[in-house]
Formats: C-alpha cells, sequence, structure tokens
C-alpha cells in the first residue's frame, strides 16, 4: 500500500490559533498482485407490483433489472465466485442458494422466471442474506439490494426499525451494503441511512435508467476483483492542543466520519482500484510555537497478500516568522476542500453555493451537472446528489467511483 | 496578526491556513500552489515527477496530420478529468464533450456510438499525467516516437508532451496532441 499525506500548508506564520488542513491518500502498491479473492455475491431483488412500471428502452423496470442482473453474470469466475439471488415482494424468496457459479444459463433461467407480485418487505430478504447463508472463507462478502418503492409491509416505521437493526448486524459482521434505488417512490433518506449504518465501504445510489444497473454491477464486481490490501483500518489522533473540526472520506462516496474527542476511526474490508482519501480540518491551538510542531498521528494496519502490513506517520507542520518560507495553500488540498462543500451545499438543496464553489475549484463539469439536473424533476435531483457524493472529488481517488 | 486572511464577502480575519471563511463559508482568497507529498510506501523508491520527461498544458486538436488548435487544457492539479460523450438521461456530462465527434454505428443488431459516454479519464498522479481507457468504445494512444496502440479497459498510458491519442473508430475519429 502506498500512503500519501499532503498539507494544506506545510509552513505556516508564527500564530496563536491555525487551522490545518491535510489530504491522506491511500492508493494499492503498483508493482503487487491483487488478492484474488472470491467474490460473495447476495443479490436482494424488488419484485414488488411497481415493478410492472415502464422503464428505459421499452421494458418495464422488472424486465430492465433481468436484463441487466444477467448480462453481469458473464464477470463472475466459474468454479470460484459465489452467488445467492433472493427476490421480494411482501414474501420473499430464494430463487437461487448460496452457489458456486457454474452453469451461466441455468442461473438466467432462474432470473428469468421472476414474477412481479405484492408489496416491498425488505427486512425478511435481508435477514435471510446475513443470517442463514453462512460465510464463505477467504472471500469478499457484499449484499447488493435493488428497490423502486417504500419498506412498508407489514408498516413503513416497523420495517425501516427492522432494516437498520439488520443494518448494525451487517456491521458487526463487516458485510457491506450496496444499496440502489429507481423512480421516486422509494425513501432516499432511508436507504442512504441503512448503507450508512451498515459502513464498511457500504453505499447507496439512485438509479434513473434500470438498464444501467449492468454497467454498476460490473463496476463492482471489477472494484471487487482489484481488492489488494484486505481489512483496513486507520486512525487518526490528534495532538492535545488540537481539534479535529471535521473529517470526510471519498471511497465509494464522500461521507462525514464521526469524531470522538481526538480521534477518527475508519475502516473498509479491502483497498481496490479506486484507493481511498482522507480529508481532516483541525484548529491547532499553537500559542504562538515556532518551528515543527506535532499536529496528528496516523496509525495504518492492514492483511496484504505478503502478511500484516502496520505504518505510522506524524503529520507534522511548521511555524515560522521568516514570511519567505510561508506556503501557499496546495491547490489539491484547497480544491477538495471545495469541491467537499459543494458536495454538502448539492445535498442540502443550495445548487447556487454548490455552482460557485465547484467552479471556484475549477470543477466546471461538476457545476454544469449542478445547474443542468438542479433545474429538473426529483428523478434528475437523486440522480444530481448521488452523483455529486461520488464523482465531485473523483481526482484525488485512484480510480473513478463506480457509476 | 501576521497571517490572516482576510474575507471579501464579510470582512473577517480568518486564521491561517483557512480556506474557507468560518463565518459565512466564503471561499478565501488565497495564494494556491502546488506542495509536495508526503509519501510513505514500502514499494520501490518513487521517482519524483521531474525526472520524468516534459508534461503537456494543453492538447491540440490533429487534423491532416497537423495540430490546429488547443482544445483543451491538461489537469493542472490532482482533479482529473472526463472525457466522452454527453447523456443527460444518466446525468453524465463529461468535462471534454466529444459529442459532436462521435457517430452513430451498427454493432450487431444494436446501434452504439464511435465514442463511449464514459471514454477516458485524464488523471494527474504523483505529478504525472496518465490517459485511462474506461468506456467500451476505442481509445488509441501514440506516445512520442513510437507506433499508435489501443488501450484496452481500465488500461493506462502516461502522456508526455507529443503523445497523441485517438477516439473513435474507422468510421469517425478524433486526434488529439499534448503540446
Amino acid at each position: 500500500m502506498q500512503v500519501e499525506l499532503t498539507l494544506g500548508q506545510r509552513y505556516l506564520p508564527i500564530t496563536d490559533e491555525a487551522e490545518v488542513i491535510f489530504l491522506l491518500r491511500l492508493l494499492r502498491d503498483s508493482q503487487k498482485q491483487s488478492a484474488d479473492l472470491a467474490l460473495d455475491l447476495r443479490k436482494i431483488l424488488d419484485r414488488s407490483g411497481s415493478m410492472d412500471e415502464p422503464a428505459d428502452g421499452g421494458l418495464t423496470r422488472i424486465q430492465a433489472l433481468k436484463a441487466a442482473v444477467n448480462e453481469s453474470l458473464s464477470l463472475l469466475r466459474q468454479g470460484k465466485d459465489r452467488l445467492c439471488i433472493v427476490v421480494f415482494d411482501d414474501t420473499m424468496k430464494v430463487i437461487l442458494d448460496p452457489t458456486i457459479v457454474g452453469d451461466i444459463n441455468a442461473i438466467k433461467k432462474l432470473i428469468d422466471g421472476v414474477r412481479t407480485g405484492g408489496s416491498t418487505n425488505l427486512s425478511n430478504p435481508l435477514r435471510y442474506t446475513l443470517e442463514d447463508v453462512k460465510p464463505m472463507d477467504g472471500s469478499l462478502p457484499k449484499i447488493i439490494i435493488f428497490t423502486d418503492g417504500n419498506v412498508n409491509a407489514p408498516s413503513a416505521a416497523a420495517e425501516e426499525r427492522a432494516c437498520l437493526e439488520l443494518a448494525r448486524q451487517a456491521n458487526r459482521l463487516g458485510i457491506p451494503f450496496a444499496v440502489f434505488g429507481t423512480g421516486i417512490d422509494y425513501n432516499e433518506k432511508f436507504l442512504k441511512n441503512m448503507a450508512e449504518v451498515a459502513g464498511h465501504g457500504s453505499y447507496f445510489e439512485h438509479v434513473k435508467q434500470v438498464g444501467a444497473m449492468r454497467l454498476r454491477l460490473e463496476d463492482e464486481m471489477e472494484n471487487l476483483k482489484s481488492v489488494q490490501d484486505l481489512d483496513v483500518r486507520i486512525g487518526i489522533t490528534a495532538e492535545p492542543v488540537v481539534e479535529i473540526l471535521e473529517a470526510f472520506k471519498y471511497v465509494p462516496q464522500q461521507l462525514a466520519l464521526p469524531v470522538s474527542g481526538k480521534i477518527v476511526k475508519d475502516e473498509f474490508p479491502g483497498l481496490d482500484v479506486r484507493g481511498q482519501a482522507y480529508l481532516i480540518k483541525t484548529k491547532v491551538h499553537a500559542g504562538k510555537a515556532v518551528g515543527d510542531f506535532k499536529i496528528a498521528t496516523i496509525a495504518l494496519s492492514w492483511q496484504g497478500v505478503a502478511g500484516a502490513g502496520v505504518k505510522s506517520m506524524n503529520v507534522v507542520v511548521n511555524f515560522t516568522a521568516d514570511e519567505k518560507l510561508i506556503s501557499p495553500v496546495d491547490k489539491t488540498v484547497r480544491n477538495t476542500v471545495l469541491n467537499t462543500e459543494g458536495t454538502k451545499a448539492t445535498l442540502s438543496g443550495q445548487y447556487n453555493r454548490a455552482q460557485t464553489l465547484f467552479t471556484t475549484s475549477g470543477n466546471t463539469g461538476m457545476a454544469k451537472k449542478v445547474e443542468t439536473l438542479a433545474k429538473s424533476d426529483e428523478d434528475a435531483k437523486r440522480t444530481l446528489r448521488t452523483v455529486t457524493v461520488t464523482e465531485a472529488n473523483k481526482g484525488i481517488i485512484g480510480k473513478k467511483g463506480a457509476k | 496578526m501576521a497571517g490572516e486572511i482576510k474575507c471579501n464577502n464579510c470582512g473577517l480575519d480568518n486564521k491561517p491556513g483557512a480556506i474557507l471563511c468560518e463565518v459565512c463559508s466564503e471561499p478565501l482568497e488565497v495564494t494556491v500552489g502546488a506542495s509536495v507529498p508526503i509519501i510513505a510506501s514500502s514499494s520501490a523508491a518513487h521517482t519524483p515527477a521531474s525526472a520524468v520527461g516534459i508534461i503537456g498544458r494543453a492538447c491540440g486538436l490533429v487534423v491532416g496530420g497537423n495540430v490546429i488548435d488547443r482544445e483543451f487544457e491538461l489537469p493542472k492539479d490532482d482533479f482529473g478529468f472526463t472525457i466522452g460523450r454527453t447523456d443527460l438521461d444518466q446525468g453524465i456530462i463529461p468535462d471534454v464533450d466529444l459529442t459532436k465527434f462521435a457517430e452513430k454505428v451498427k454493432i450487431g443488431q444494436d446501434v452504439g456510438y464511435t465514442v463511449s459516454r464514459k471514454q477516458a479519464i485524464i488523471i494527474r498522479r504523483m505529478g504525472r499525467l496518465y490517459l485511462r481507457a474506461i468506456g467500451g468504445a476505442k481509445t488509441m494512444i501514440k506516445p512520442q516516437n513510437t507506433d499508435w496502440k489501443e488501450l484496452l479497459k481500465d488500461q493506462e498510458e502516461e502522456i508526455l508532451v507529443g503523445s497523441r491519442f485517438r477516439f473513435g473508430g474507422s468510421e469517425g475519429y478524433v486526434i488529439f496532441e499534448v503540446v
């Protein structure tokens, strides 16, 4: 693993208080092979009545979803990867028990046979994939959920509570979610929350065209196959006179990390081709100190192909009276701050502010997307929120996020 | 106090190191530059960017073998950008829009385009620039003094002054040269 630390400013003027911002990037080691672990995909697919509504390309949503799932099967490695598929409306049906992939055509027939039904109960299939599917040694598990409606059976409130409890269980087990929603009837806040609670690199995405699920599923599989270092854990501990104001991570999406006292922690199952990036904003009570000044300690651990890895780094700035030494603000750090704020502004509906921030950072593509999509309907706004959290900071990671 | 940064919007004097105003959250006008990241790596020694060839500033459009226009600027920081074709239905607006060069072609029974919605991405990493193919349509690259070669999906190649890249198929394509 390659670790890269970029300070907003290395040399600062002598001061009582300063703001120190730093960007930490983790990248795969280009000299090393991937861990080449088996994938353990557990797909939970909505077949409720609303999946009969028209989607793109003259198909219904269920037809487009079946086509997308079928087309993505070819990326699974026969004899190696494991697949389980559960469909649900107010009841659940296991159409493929956890199975090492063999005959792809037989799986396609099972998917083709799915028919739409009643209302939406997600907790039962989720419980099945968490509790009844036995772990597979030496694999990367992922639960992939696709839905177009509010969970509502037996009631919305009880079902949401049950699903969030299962997301907490997934968090304890270290099994991440990839949650996809389409249309405008599902509860976006709930699905997003469920992904956040599950943690370990879980994410939620709005899908405007159901057919585009093929690309998302393929990206998901390619990313998992590229995983190099496993069980990555990171801890950032601030020095006594330093406060951590905010912390963000960016893969698979921008996410604010909780700050517990002077510590920020994160963990994820594996470092894939996208790498990982963290932005940490601190307030330093420097008390007019002069010279090198330690801000924080970064501790990293992971399981590599060749064994366990551990790394520790100090974050150090320098307070100087020599004005000529004062560093300019690092452009990448500044732009990451602006894009992060732009994303926050987009999520809270402050589109003008978002456009200004993206334009100031030179991210004209994202500013254009905000301008175009914010004027459109709710479906487009949901797309915009997904695009922004996934792509606004794409430049600081190894590869653009799943799309 | 030395190093404080006045906000042009609300007038507040912000602390050294600040990027957004503490009160009104507007971006502050600060001197911007590129710093050298601190690398901690267990792999082979990192080669500094300055040791590798000349990095281009822009891509010129090539017609009839000659560069005729400065078509787009290359990224000066670590924010890479996408090259492809606009599809508003999917919220895809690439940073370098090749829609005007994309032509419809028949692929088996289906109709496709000579340029993918997300064809390639130019990224800056450790001070170097790379072109990476991310779409299904053909991306060709010709590093200076060598032959054209195809970049397969997820393959990347470093780009320097003189590198050329071509997007599209034989039915219609566009070539850029790094200048």
